[in-house]
């Protein structure tokens, strides 16, 4: 009887005792995974929980690897890859047909106004086209290129400045803009709800206490019209014409498009409409144009933490503001695809995305300001646009800032990451988007270690000597961007911009493409009978495929899984993956592609691993 | 022996397996100071280095109407395209060279440097480090942390880099050559002002011994100790630097007040206090090597317009290094000036197309040209590029046969000048001979 | 538990039926099949350095969850802290705008930083936790009954406080010498001549900014 007793006694030593302390170690795996999986150390609070009986950590994990803080330490491992930020001097995207620019003119009681007008705005009055709506003669003032105006100014009768002008509500100050009488006017209250934020000088006036309750504007940007008759002057202009007294500019000649289209109805939301008709103005408050002046809007800079968390931030002119909102679309778009565990290929195939008040109107109104330019003179003169603005949620207020929200479809041509307007800035040109996909989903650079460039008039890189190395794999790579325009996101539809346009060829009576013809195809490949769309040559049928067709081939390709697990893993364990993880990799890449594409199991897999725990190197006394 | 002194010797036994200084037996301390300049984006190199003014080939050269010349002090019209400059040495020169062409004697200018590499972040790694990076990332430390390993180690900040791209790369180099990377130079000082209020400095010295002990401990109980041993001495340095005027000195604002020589307003803004900084550091010596960054170069569109311009600042900021050198005394060496004994070496990550592109910009191309003034180096021309083009030309017998130059030989030539054995450091790269004095 | 049981099991062992004297042979069986156990042979890797994303938001915690800004105003004053732009850049993050990347080793500067901003945070914690001395449960830093002229052994039970909030385990599990270190640290500095707080006051705000400063805080 006495054997079973022993048995149970011993039985009872050999329960683990639940009083017991956990092990230096166990403290510093927690330690590592609360710094890993939710974005600092334990509390001491969650500190006492791990030490408690009955400590489930496999549901703790769970928990981490569903919220915010996992989310963003994933994405943080992308980011750090992509850099999808834009040094602050970097000028890109200004519109004149967006921007609002500013003068001075003074009113009958001699008090100085502001007035904002927009460069090149078609005008009733010929003397007034295309530049502010006074001349000189009116006001004693010429404006500029830039800064403020110059001259002694004169006192504008009331009379004028109520036929030429008239005080709007904009949507920079006003919430309710759209309604008949706006009241919902900006003030100190807007960064809590709306996490929007003026500076001062933008809704007071210089007194500091008179609140600024209108903007006056030239009247024919107050138009709200969403189209506009085409209008056709009949003006030839040409390069030495004298300029008419009081203009600094030439008046507008009529474009290729006016000319053939005069008379018709152009949507305001096109270039077109902008160039062409009196009537496109910027719309209710303003909506579809941003103000140049003052530098109020106050724009997040460092915000290593979000956002909500900047430990940075400055007044900006609108058009700056506004790009701090392209890279946050970037960083919404990442977030949402680790934070749902969603397929990992979507960072390059989806066509969602994720945009807040700011992104809505740049995607209604502002982006397809960039088409057409030359591209007019083929034929295009309505944008094609990656992000198609009729999929943008109209119940987003521009001031909406901390209001995010899914658009689950931009469009055909979308592609992830690849078109979206930080990412085509970033990387401006074909080649250089084209490496940024090669170098971060494929784990792979460009170099040519024992290349010998000689000197050769081979305009096909894909075979010059030394150069081939290289661009055989990456034209063909880079011809998938060749339908966008390099540092622009302006798509050339197929139709209008076929791989070889027939007019575009040598048979020409200039024997080689000029103008347009020049600038969308390449001379190098052109001769009696074909031409070819730059950056195609490398892959004409990649051209056509887009970036969806680099998305495609990236992700199915046999480099990407190890790529993602590659650069997880260096992220998580602080170092470089050597050949003795090679087996470990491969079985997490494995893993990784039989799972979907799903970062949440591969995340765990590593963080459970004895290589992540021990990455603690305490030598055992 | 206490065992906490054996362990010591253990560690530093440890240690010693690392690359330690090959001076280290030497009876006299090294007393070179560096500079090297990292010109971001690409430089046009057809403007001041290699300059081209006929259109020939492949080559459209600058003229008035593709550039902005007013303002260029060395552009000397000629049939619509500008002058090429000469130096006694056999330079030829473009007028991007600005306020250098008064020292031209004393430059020494590579030419033909073969690249491979048209990658903006490739091409740097390239040419600071002299090898390619490999799916990402660098393979070796750059020349700055190779001079601040053999040299820097008794400085108090052997190597900074104000947005210099310095890479301290794997185990075997001493952790004391870890380069300060900083954007900005107020981010060094401000870090080191402490309130007078309440700790003070013997507080802070016991919490320093404290923390220094500790890291030792640590590194003792660790299969790998370097972080804790780089920690131990990086908490033993912080001493001298809180303590002393260090803050005061080099203040971005104070520096600009001190040398008024340099540009602070044109397109580099404030980011030529770096230079300045440089200078006063190397002058109380605190450091052995400076890097620094001024970037914008890379002009693709219609801001090439500006690019010989921006090459005038970036020289006339060295230039204006120089000069300062000339006139301030060596801090350790009697009777000897700084410019005897500091080096410069600018670089950038490749140069730009011969031929301009439809936005009237210049695009990457696989060539190159680097810039050293140094006394140990010969001044004068080296290497070159072919003349219709411009890309390198094999021009240097090398043991594997004639090639071009290429930046690891440049950099291996740089280390060899001082006596360092670039084979240490570094997979690639000659000593050219003919390029030292 | 286990000690009883060890001692009730030798009891029994001792004092139960005894066992034949001879045992005979029998066949021998052949032991059941183990699993087999993969030796990990993988590189014991050194420790990473904490990102100071993760540092920022402990920071802010440490502060009471404040805002950055909010964190800036509670700091500054008698040139304490200066503004966030001086720092971000030398505590290693990177910055995309000019493709400046992630620093991920120690440098002086980056301990410079992180000395300034801990003795911030130590000395206007014990301003709000200990000088004021609000509820326990409305401390962050000091969440103890500050002791009166401590000893070792009243030390110990604060300072193990302040080891878990800043390091993240018990201080018992630390090398042998630690709390004496800091107990000797915190004598050294309560010895001198108190400033703008109390000797006392101005020991814990050093053995605060020790920990927040200390490798093990910069490693995991």
């Amino acid at each position: 009887m006495k054997w079973w007793l022993a048995c149970v006694v011993i039985g009872l030593a050999l329960v683990p005792d639940l009083g017991a302390q956990r092990a230096l170690a166990d403290y510093r795996y927690f330690r590592a995974l609360s710094i890993d999986l939710a974005g600092r150390p334990p509390t001491r609070d969650e500190i006492a929980a791990f030490e408690a009986a009955g400590f489930d950590l496999d549901a703790w994990l769970d928990a981490r690897l569903a919220s915010e803080p996992y989310a963003e330490r994933i994405r943080r491992v992308y980011t750090d890859l992509l850099r999808l930020e834009l040094p602050e001097g970097t000028a890109v995207f200004r519109p004149p047909s967006v921007l609002l620019r500013w003068t001075t003119i003074q009113d009958a009681d001699g008090k100085t106004l502001d007035l904002y007008f927009r460069e090149g705005q078609r005008r009733l009055k010929p003397e007034l086209d295309g530049q502010v709506c006074f001349t000189q003669a009116e006001t004693g003032l010429i404006v500029g290129a830039d800064g403020p105006p110059n001259g002694t100014p004169k006192r504008v009768s009331k009379r004028l400045l109520e036929e030429r002008t008239v005080v709007v509500k904009p949507w920079w100050l006003y919430a309710d803009y759209k309604t008949r009488q706006p009241r919902n006017r900006a003030d100190a209250t807007w960064v809590e709800r709306y996490g929007y934020e003026l500076v001062w000088s933008m809704f007071n006036e210089a007194d500091g206490k008179t609140p600024v309750t209108g903007v006056r504007v030239c009247r024919e940007e107050a138009q709200i019209a969403e189209t506009g008759r085409v209008v056709a002057t009949g003006r030839i202009v040409k390069k030495g014409d004298p300029l008419l007294p009081g203009r600094l500019t030439r008046l507008p000649a009529d474009t290729a498009f006016a000319k053939a289209n005069a008379g018709t109805m152009t949507s305001c939301f096109a270039q077109t409409g902008f160039e062409s008709s009196i009537e496109c103005g910027c719309g209710v408050g303003l909506e579809r144009c941003l103000p140049t002046v003052p530098a109020g809007f106050v724009m997040p800079w460092v915000t290593p933490l979000g956002v909500d968390l900047a430990f940075d931030s400055a007044p900006r002119p609108a058009i700056l503001w506004l790009r701090a909102w392209w890279s946050q679309e970037a960083i919404h778009f990442l977030d949402r695809i680790f934070r749902e565990d969603r397929d990992v290929r979507e960072i390059l195939t989806s066509p969602s995305t994720t945009v807040n008040g700011p992104l809505a109107q740049f995607y209604r109104f502002f982006a397809n300001a960039t088409c057409c330019g030359a591209a007019s003179e083929l034929g295009y003169t309505q944008a094609e646009p990656l992000f198609d603005p009729a999929k943008v949620p109209t119940s987003l207020s521009p001031h909406e800032v901390a209001t995010w929200t899914v658009v689950e479809d931009r469009g055909p041509h979308a592609a992830g990451v690849m078109t979206m307007p930080m990412f085509l800035l970033k990387y401006g040109s074909r080649r250089q988007r084209a490496h940024a996909v090669y170098s971060v989903f494929m784990c792979k650079e460009f170099v040519a270690e024992a290349a010998k460039l000689e000197p050769s008039t081979e305009p096909d890189l894909t075979k010059r000597a030394g150069c081939s190395t290289c661009h055989q794999r990456l034209e063909p790579m880079a011809a998938y961007f060749a339908r966008i325009q390099e540092s622009d996101w302006t798509y050339l539809p197929q139709p209008l911009f076929p791989v070889s346009l027939e007019r575009c060829t040598a048979a020409g009576p200039a024997g080689m493409p000029m103008g347009a013809c020049r600038t969308f195809y390449d001379p190098d490949f052109t001769d009696r009978t074909s031409t070819m769309l730059r950056g195609a040559y490398g892959a004409p049928a990649h051209a056509d495929e887009g970036p969806r067709g680099l998305a495609r081939d990236v992700t199915s390709s046999p480099e990407f899984a190890p790529c993602v697990v590659r650069n997880v893993a260096q992220s998580l364990l602080g170092r470089q993956l050597t050949a003795a993880d090679d087996t470990w990799k491969a079985a997490l890449a494995k893993a990784f592609v039989d799972g979907k594409y799903r970062m949440r199991s591969l995340v765990r897999a590593i963080v459970t691993s004895p290589r992540y725990r021990d990455a603690n190197d305490r030598k055992p006394r | 022996m206490k065992r906490r002194d054996f362990l010591g010797v253990l560690t530093g036994g440890a240690a010693s397996l690392a690359l330690g200084p090959t001076w280290a037996g030497a009876s006299t301390l090294p007393d070179e100071f560096f500079i090297f300049v990292h010109a971001g984006g690409g430089w046009d190199v057809t403007l001041w280095a290699d300059p081209r003014n006929e259109r020939r080939g492949l080559i459209d050269p600058a003229t008035a109407g593709n550039s902005e010349t007013g303002g260029l002090k060395y552009w000397k019209h000629a049939g619509g395209t500008f002058e090429i400059l000469t130096s006694k040495s056999g330079l030829q020169l473009g007028p991007g060279i600005g306020s250098l062409y008064d020292l031209r004697e004393r430059l020494t200018i590579i030419n033909g440097l073969a690249m491979n590499t048209v990658s903006h972040d490739d091409g740097t790694t390239f040419s600071t480090t002299g090898r390619h990076r490999t799916g990402g990332a660098v393979p070796e430390s750059s020349v700055d942390v190779v001079c601040a390993n053999e040299l820097g180690g008794r400085q108090l900040m052997p190597s900074v880099a104000i947005r210099f791209p310095s890479q301290f790369v794997g185990d075997r180099l001493d952790r004391r050559a870890v380069p300060l990377r900083v954007g900005s130079v107020d981010a060094i000082t401000r870090s080191f002002v402490r309130s007078a209020d309440y700790l003070q400095p013997p507080d802070r010295q016991a919490i320093t011994a404290l923390l220094t002990e500790e890291a030792r401990e640590l590194a003792r109980d660790s299969t790998h100790p370097a972080p804790f041993d780089q920690l131990a001495s990086q908490h033993q340095d912080l001493v001298p630097l809180l303590t002393g005027d260090f803050t005061k000195a080099l203040g971005a604002r104070q520096l600009q007040a001190a040398y008024p020589q340099f540009e602070y307003q044109g397109f580099q803004g404030g980011s030529t206090v770096a230079a300045a900084f440089a200078i006063e550091a190397i002058k109380r010596n605190l450091v052995r090597c400076v890097g620094f960054g001024l970037g914008g170069f890379d002009t693709h569109g219609a801001n090439q317009r500006q690019h010989a311009l921006q090459l005038q600042e970036l020289f006339g900021t060295i230039a204006a290094m120089v000069k300062l050198l000339d006139a301030t005394p060596h801090p350790t060496r009697r009777g000897a000036k700084l410019s005897e004994h500091t080096h410069i070496l600018v670089v950038s990550e490749f140069c730009r197309t011969p031929q301009l592109n439809p936005a009237g910009g210049r695009d990457h191309y696989p060539n190159n040209s680097a810039l050293v003034i140094s006394p140990r180096f010969r001044p004068g021309p080296f290497g070159a590029t072919d003349p219709d083009q411009l890309l390198p030309v094999d021009s240097v017998e090398f043991s594997d046969g004639r090639r071009a130059i290429a930046p690891p030989d440049l950099l291996a030539t740089f280390l060899g000048a001082f006596g360092i054995d670039p084979r240490r450091y570094m997979r690639d790269g000659e000593i050219v001979k003919a390029l030292l004095a | 538990m286990r000690p009883v049981a060890l001692l009730l099991a030798l009891l029994v062992a001792c004092h139960g039926d005894r066992r034949p004297a001879v045992i005979s042979p029998g066949t021998a069986q052949p032991w059941p099949a183990h699993r087999a156990v993969l030796l990990d042979q993988s590189p014991k890797a050194k420790r990473r350095a904490v990102p100071a994303e993760v540092f920022l938001r402990a920071y802010l915690g440490w502060f009471g969850d404040l805002a950055p800004y909010d964190a800036f105003l509670r700091a500054r004053g008698n040139d304490l802290f200066d503004q966030w732009s001086y720092y971000l850049a030398a505590l290693g993050l990177p910055d995309h705008h000019v493709d400046a990347p992630r620093i991920s080793q120690s440098n002086t500067v980056m301990l410079a930083t992180i000395g300034r901003l801990g003795e911030a945070l130590c000395i206007r914690s014990v301003e709000h936790d200990l000088r004021a001395n609000p509820p326990l449960d409305k401390r962050v830093i000091f969440a103890f009954e500050q002791p009166v002229q401590p000893t070792r052994e009243t030390f110990a039970p604060a300072f193990d406080i302040l080891h878990r909030t800043f390091l993240g385990y018990p201080v018992a599990l630390a090398p042998i010498p630690r709390i004496d270190r800091f107990f000797a640290l915190y004598r050294e500095v309560a010895s001198r001549q108190a400033t703008r707080l109390t000797p006392d006051e101005m020991a814990w705000a050093a053995v605060c900014t020790a920990l927040v400063q200390h490798p093990e805080a910069w490693v995991y």
